[in-house]
């Protein structure tokens, strides 16, 4: 189910009305169970198995470790968490990508090699659901939190469904402490969450899908050459694209939790007027980014342990984070990039930080420049359905192909150049604040005339249903 | 910086009421003064006729096993040239379903009607020679395909409410989305502000009215991107068509064991299109041949009247002649002895 449906609309509305009944607070939480179970099973009935799994293995897991008598005990039972984890996330995910590049190496020594067919369906969300269950067991392993003592708030929060399928990825210890007030439809909340629920499906239905993914189609779904202009607005409507898509998923799903009583991490902090790489990825999948930096940067040492292994851990960070996203080196290259990026950074701020130039709005703008150009760059590979295709968008970018087959139209070129220069306004002028805080300021008449506005572009973009682009992750 | 911050915990106060009966009332001026501006214009609701009209008709198909269900297969051709009324009025039974997919050879979905169901009724398939290349059975495929694999009680109850939507207001209508009206606002395209073309119906017939447009235009267009498309149906290929022709005819048997019937149409054209058709599939090496393996085949010079139906851009029958044709086809089909006993 997507929240841009009219099932979803019903769904939700069914669920608010039984969630306001005055029930015990244990059976409003078997309520939310159910109908998380009930709004995953609408994709695949079969993989809400996949999430009981999960649910009960690491479950019992954690208690193992809490209650294990020794160390080696304890890492036992952590290892069997990770491994059945992983080794899900790893079958259903990257088997095919796996067997894929052990044909392809084959091949370039001469070995052709025909594998079975495998044909395995990516359950929607298993990523997100991995990630959450396992930072619970990690966070027990290194005695951050102990075992929670109620099973139905656990299952609650793997499967939680606002947030289920594209996150954000919350931590146990920041949801389950909530699990424990008794809590009602949030009236008092309520405005803002409607107001969130609007802005998430306008920044998913009119900007993703309306305006930027049939440029981005055209460009990036082609098998023809593309011209040197229609390379760099279909990479620039790209970026325009994931953010509305992903942070409209996120700003949605904030808003259905807060209406139920509970509150969800921010996701998106207004990400394309970052200074700097180490500021983006405090703006961009910030729930994604801090679970890599706590469990993975920092376990492996963080900047612990001298500059070299400082660089290193941070490219392996990006480069796991990239094959995160799917199962395909593309994706481990986008890692990569975003590696080499935040690596370069550090050296540069070494050999340069101390210039007042980047003290000035200038040298800010520069900067900001610099890092939206090459946040393009990256989504190139992060878009391109093989290298082929990014390394032509790349030359056909800076006019190093001969000819061309696909032209974008005036229009498109209009539309996106609009669509784009007006998303990185909104995000410069909010840069330093916060959209509550933005907000807080409109008077509620003119908010209702804005979100009234947004609602009738909503309804005046019928088309094709795009999935959310994270459901894939 | 902290790894959570509560969204939650910094929301501003707002007043509900005043959000949502502002929100409400901003929502149904705007759309108002939209849906008056285009009726204004005599535009009239459509409905989309997408992946999932197609779905929801195919699962109909699933619910009626009977022999006296006909399933209409083919492209524009047959969208736009069977009046479903007229049909009904013809054969007196009301299971009718309009299978085709515009632009798209229909072999995927006879497959699927073979394969998948228990059909035992009459199919009736607009098919032209090029139609039984090797490409025309991917044609169809992701239709099927969405149908097997998405068409779940989700989409099922989403698609009714979209239906709901889709009859009584045109901006639900992709031709007139958003973006739609920007983009003909910006390269000033003024056919957008008029009657539309191409209404379609709730059961998938498409009205076409051809006094909207530059016909001469038009048709030149569509004559030369046939022009073009008949350039990769080279004699050399003429082994793959009759691989092509036996499988498909291992499906009609199929189904015709199962009690049904398979009538193949192959649809008027004129002119153009027609001058096309046959300098690159001669009616002789290609057409005569397919009948001679199915007797239940119909060609348009066979029947007569059919041939002079006008077709304002050699291709498609308009939406003033559709009855006409659906009766002489109806009457044709009828000769055959495909509806006796049913």
């Amino acid at each position: 189910m997507v929240f841009n449906s009219y099932t979803f609309i019903l769904f939700l509305a069914v669920v608010l009305a039984f969630y306001s009944s005055p029930i015990r607070w244990k059976s409003k939480k078997i309520l939310l169970i159910g109908a998380s179970y009930l709004f995953y099973a609408a994709w695949n009935p079969p993989f809400v198995i996949l999430i009981w799994f999960s649910t009960l293995v690491d479950w019992l897991l954690a208690q193992r470790i809490a209650y294990a008598t020794s160390i080696r005990l304890r890492k036992f039972f952590l290892i069997c968490s990770l491994s059945v984890n992983l080794g899900l996330l790893g079958f259903f995910k990257y088997s095919e990508f796996l067997v894929n590049s052990f044909v392809d190496m084959a091949a370039m020594i001469g070995v052709a090699y025909q594998p079975l067919e495998m044909d395995i369906i990516l359950p929607v969300g298993i990523s997100f659901y991995t990630f959450q269950t396992l930072s619970y067991t990690l966070d027990i392993y290194k005695r951050q939190m102990k075992p929670w003592h109620s099973f139905t708030d656990y299952a609650l929060y793997v499967t939680f469904f606002p947030q289920l399928v594209a996150g954000p990825i919350v931590r146990a210890h920041d949801f389950l402490p909530q699990c424990d007030t008794p809590k009602s439809v949030n009236w008092s909340k309520m405005g803002w969450a409607v107001s969130l629920i609007i802005l998430g499906i306008f920044q998913k239905v009119v900007l993703a899908d309306g305006l930027f993914a049939p440029v981005v189609e055209k460009v990036y779904d082609s098998t023809a050459i593309v011209s040197s202009m229609a390379a760099a607005v279909g990479t620039l409507a790209f970026a325009g694209q994931i953010f509305c898509d992903f942070a409209g998923y996120s700003t949605t799903a904030i808003g259905v939790a807060m209406a139920l009583g509970f509150a969800l991490p921010d996701n998106f902090r207004f990400p394309y007027a970052a200074i700097g790489f180490s500021d983006f990825w405090r703006r961009w999948h910030i729930s994604l980014s801090s679970w890599l930096r706590d469990y993975l940067y920092i376990s492996m040492g963080g900047s612990r342990h001298g500059k070299v292994k400082t660089y290193r851990n941070l490219a392996l960070t990006m480069l796991i984070g990239g094959l995160w996203h799917g199962a395909s080196w593309t994706f481990v290259v986008w890692g990569g990039l975003h590696g080499s990026y935040l690596v370069l950074e550090r050296l540069a701020n070494r050999l340069m930080g101390q210039w007042r130039i980047w003290k000035t709005m200038l040298g800010r703008l520069f900067l900001a420049g610099v890092t939206f150009g090459l946040v393009c760059l990256a989504w190139v590979f992060f878009r391109a359905s093989s290298f082929d295709k990014a390394f032509e968008i790349i030359q056909a970018t800076l006019f190093l192909l001969p000819y061309a087959e696909i032209y974008v139209s005036r229009v498109d070129v209009a539309l996106v150049g609009v669509g784009i220069t007006g998303l990185l306004f909104m995000h410069a002028m909010l840069r330093n604040t916060t959209l509550e805080d933005a907000a807080a300021k409109v008077p509620d008449l003119l908010k209702a005339m804005v979100l009234g506005i947004m609602l009738t572009l909503i309804i005046m973009s019928p088309g094709e249903d795009r999935a959310f682009i994270y459901f894939q992750f | 910086m902290p790894s959570f911050t509560s969204s939650s915990d910094r929301a501003p106060k707002v007043g509900l009421k005043t959000l949502l009966l502002g929100t409400a009332m901003v929502t149904a001026v705007c759309v108002g003064a939209v849906e008056m501006f285009w009726r204004g214009h005599d535009v009239v609701p459509s409905y989309d006729n997408g992946i999932k009209s197609w779905s929801y008709i195919r699962q109909k198909i699933e619910a009626s096993p009977t022999k006296q269900a006909t399933v209409l297969l083919g492209a524009s051709r047959m969208i736009s040239a069977v009046s479903l009324a007229a049909y009904r009025e013809g054969i007196e039974f009301d299971r009718l379903y309009q299978l085709s997919v515009a632009g798209e050879a229909p072999l995927a979905t006879l497959k699927d009607i073979a394969e998948k169901t228990s059909f035992s009724g009459v199919v009736v398939m607009a098919l032209s020679s090029h139609g039984l290349y090797d490409e025309a059975w991917r044609e169809q495929a992701g239709h099927v395909d969405y149908y097997h694999r998405n068409w779940g009680m989700n989409n099922r109850v989403n698609f009714w409410f979209d239906r709901e939507a889709q009859s009584r207001l045109v901006s639900r209508n992709p031709r007139y989305g958003m973006t739609s009206v920007v983009r003909a606002l910006i390269e000033g395209d003024q056919t957008l502000f008029g009657p539309a073309m191409n209404v379609v119906t709730e059961e998938r017939q498409r009205n076409t009215d051809y006094s909207q447009i530059d016909i001469d235009g038009y048709k030149a267009a569509r004559v030369a991107r046939a022009s073009k498309t008949a350039e990769a149906f080279t004699p050399a290929r003429k082994g793959e068509w009759m691989a092509n022709l036996d499988m498909m005819m291992g499906y009609i048997r199929q189904i015709e064991k199962r009690g049904g019937r398979v009538v193949i149409v192959r649809m008027p054209t004129s002119e153009g299109h027609w001058d096309v058709d046959q300098k690159a599939l001669p009616r002789a090496e290609y057409w005569d041949v397919l009948a001679s393996k199915h007797a239940d085949s119909l060609h348009f010079m066979d029947i007569p009247g059919m041939a002079d139906i006008p077709l304002p851009d050699s291709s498609h029958v308009g939406v003033q002649d559709q009855a006409y044709f659906t009766k002489l086809l109806v009457t044709a089909i009828q000769d055959l002895g495909v509806y006796d006993g049913r």
